[in-house]
């Protein structure tokens, strides 16, 4: 799919909001925005099975909320891939709809889509199949106490971050500064110890989706 | 501490006025006696009827008036007996099927003794014919004389039963009200006063810190790397206020997640723990039934008592107790004997510094509390398993039957 174009389509109430996410996504020459609605109801017409690869979902809409279309969308088109938008933490809510999503999302807070370079990987990578988590709040998750991803060690765990925010194993070692061959042997350790056994890109999927799960995120006070 | 025993947490005394107006087995008695009178003046009639008073007469008034007394006494005397035996033996403790065959055992006992004595009353026919319809027609009499009262007693203690019971959801409803009422100038002031105060107090934090750096750049030899790493630095915090504020705020009014369920709305504050707390949640086969259906058992205005209560105990358990481990179990089961009406149990286990002390924390657990008790439930602290506190409480409530609509699965709330 890397050498197809990704068509979008992109579902957010905000006008400026809307408009940025246009310009950023039609600026690249692998990505084509082919619907860009406001609203649920529009979206529920125009979002026809087949027509989209990535469909770009504002958690709250005025007519309904995001979480509820996708579900709707990808059971009317199991190939659709999602990703949210929210500008408030929905780690929580999003790690529950995993269980009922006919394929994983992706989730990317509205902060992190001003960034041109986060927000078209992200997309790339999700039409790639892959679960992409904002790398905003990747990078202030910590594993849950007593969870699998607790036992995980700091080098794995920084690894694991990295797929999480839906990085290549080579891009995720030149950003670790180590060879691709160490990420290799990291991910098997982690789907080891995770208990994560299959083929290939559904044990990175099921890594992040641990990840999702058996993490939490503090603030400071 | 962990000596400590679990107690109830009250808000108000019991209420006492709850009570029937009278006992209704008192009711039955009047009524059985009532007939055993007119049974022993109808054998008097029936005496009469087939010539015993004409017998009598022949050997003098006297005589007449003394038989006829005796008839009486001896009816009289069996029916009280058999009312008293019956009531004696508490009937009302019994069902249907124990309770009128006990009646019948009691008539058949004492009908023995008054066949004997109407015999010996020497007006009466003496045949064993007389004697065998004498002692049968007695049994039934008895028997019917007293199982009506019974009967009576049995469904004036059913309709008092009602009458309680509708006077208790009525009283029930009423203080829901009044509670809903009181509990939402609450949230009103909490949300007043964090706005003011927090929130407020924040964002003119931020707003100096934001003059502060363009003064910074203002002046003479100005540094626009350090100004730039401080902009970034104002920016994230402002990006805290926001995610904790505004959430704070938003949950007070509304949890995220209840539209779909206790177990749910309590799952996602779990999420937003600190990560250096373990949890966990189980749910009993009761809960998990209705979820397997897609049915959310109940109302919205319980929901929230709930889990409401739950995230009191589980920030007690953090705040005041230091908890490293929070384990929360919820269940639903029906009441018995009631149709529609369930009570929610749940208890939330901590592994914190042991029972509350503090008047802030016992404070905020006895608004839950009374809450809980304005719908009939209660609430009880002791110490857990896992060294801390263990809070449970039970939440009676009507079932609803709704289901989640398909497709409407998660809600997040408005900002």
């Amino acid at each position: 799919m890397t050498d197809q174009v990704v068509r979008v389509g992109i579902v957010e109430d905000e006008a400026l909001m809307r408009g940025m996410l246009e310009q950023t996504l039609a600026s690249e020459t692998n990505l084509r925005v082919v619907h860009s609605v406001p609203g649920a109801t529009e979206a529920r017409l125009v979002f026809t099975p087949g027509s989209v690869d990535v469909a770009l979902l504002d958690v709250h809409l005025p007519d309904g909320n995001g979480v509820a279309l996708g579900v709707q969308l990808q059971r009317q088109d199991p190939d659709l891939a999602v990703m949210l938008l929210s500008s408030e933490d929905v780690m929580g809510l999003f790690s529950s709809v995993q269980e009922e999503a006919p394929r994983p999302w992706s989730y990317l807070s509205k902060r992190s889509s001003f960034a041109r370079d986060v927000l078209v990987r992200a997309v790339a990578a999700t039409a790639e199949g892959q679960v992409v988590i904002d790398p905003y709040l990747v990078q202030r998750s910590e594993p849950r106490s007593g969870s699998a991803v607790a036992d995980l060690t700091p080098a794995q765990f920084g690894v694991l971050r990295l797929v999480a925010e839906g990085l290549s194993n080579q891009a995720a070692a030149e950003r670790l500064g180590i060879n691709t061959r160490s990420v290799e042997s990291h991910l098997k350790s982690i789907y080891q110890r995770l208990g994560i056994d299959g083929d290939g890109s559904n044990r990175r999927v099921a890594a992040v989706l641990a990840f999702i799960e058996q993490t939490g995120r503090s603030w400071r006070t | 501490m962990a000596a400590v025993s679990p107690r109830r947490l009250r808000a108000r005394p019991e209420h006492v006025d709850d009570q029937p107006l009278h006992d209704p087995t008192r009711t039955g008695i009047v009524l059985a006696s009532t007939n055993v009178v007119l049974f022993s003046l109808m054998s008097l009639a029936q005496w009469a009827g087939w010539g015993g008073l004409n017998r009598a007469s022949h050997s003098g008034d006297a005589v007449a008036v003394s038989e006829a007394l005796a008839v009486m006494a001896v009816n009289l005397a069996y029916g009280l007996l058999v009312v008293g035996g019956t009531f004696a033996l508490r009937p009302m403790r019994w069902g249907a099927k124990v309770r009128y065959p006990l009646i019948a055992l009691v008539a058949l006992v004492a009908s023995v003794p008054r066949a004997v004595a109407m015999r010996a009353i020497y007006t009466t026919p003496e045949g064993a014919v007389y004697i065998g319809a004498e002692w049968l027609a007695g049994f039934f009499a008895g028997f019917l004389a007293v199982g009506a009262g019974v009967f009576v007693a049995a469904v004036v203690g059913r309709a008092r039963r009602e009458e309680r019971r509708r006077l208790q959801v009525a009283r029930r409803a009423a203080r829901a009200v009044e509670e809903l009422q009181s509990e939402e100038m609450r949230v009103r002031r909490m949300v007043s006063d964090h706005l003011h105060g927090n929130l407020q107090y924040r964002l003119v934090t931020v707003t100096a810190g934001l003059d502060g750096v363009a003064a910074s750049l203002d002046g003479a030899g100005a540094d626009p790397a350090a100004a730039a790493a401080q902009l970034r630095a104002w920016a994230e915090r402002l990006e805290e206020i926001r995610e904790q504020e505004v959430r704070t705020l938003s949950h007070a009014v509304f949890p995220a997640g209840v539209e779909l369920g206790v177990v749910r709305a309590v799952d996602l504050m779990l999420r937003r723990l600190p990560p250096q707390i373990a949890t966990s949640i189980q749910t009993g086969p009761g809960l998990r039934r209705f979820e397997r259906l897609g049915q959310v058992p109940l109302m919205l205005a319980d929901r929230l008592v709930a889990v409401y209560t739950i995230e009191e105990a589980v920030t007690n358990a953090l705040k005041h107790g230091h908890a490293s481990r929070v384990s929360i179990t919820a269940d639903v089961r029906p009441v018995p004997g009631e149709p529609e009406r369930w009570v929610m149990e749940a208890s939330v286990d901590d592994d914190g510094t042991g029972m509350p002390d503090t008047d802030v924390e016992l404070h905020g657990l006895a608004r839950h509390a009374e809450r809980l008790e304005t719908r009939g439930g209660h609430l009880t602290l002791g110490p857990s398993a896992l060294g801390g506190t263990r809070l449970s409480f039970a939440l009676p409530f009507e079932r609803t039957t709704a289901t989640l609509p398909t497709g409407e699965l998660p809600v997040v709330p408005e900002h």
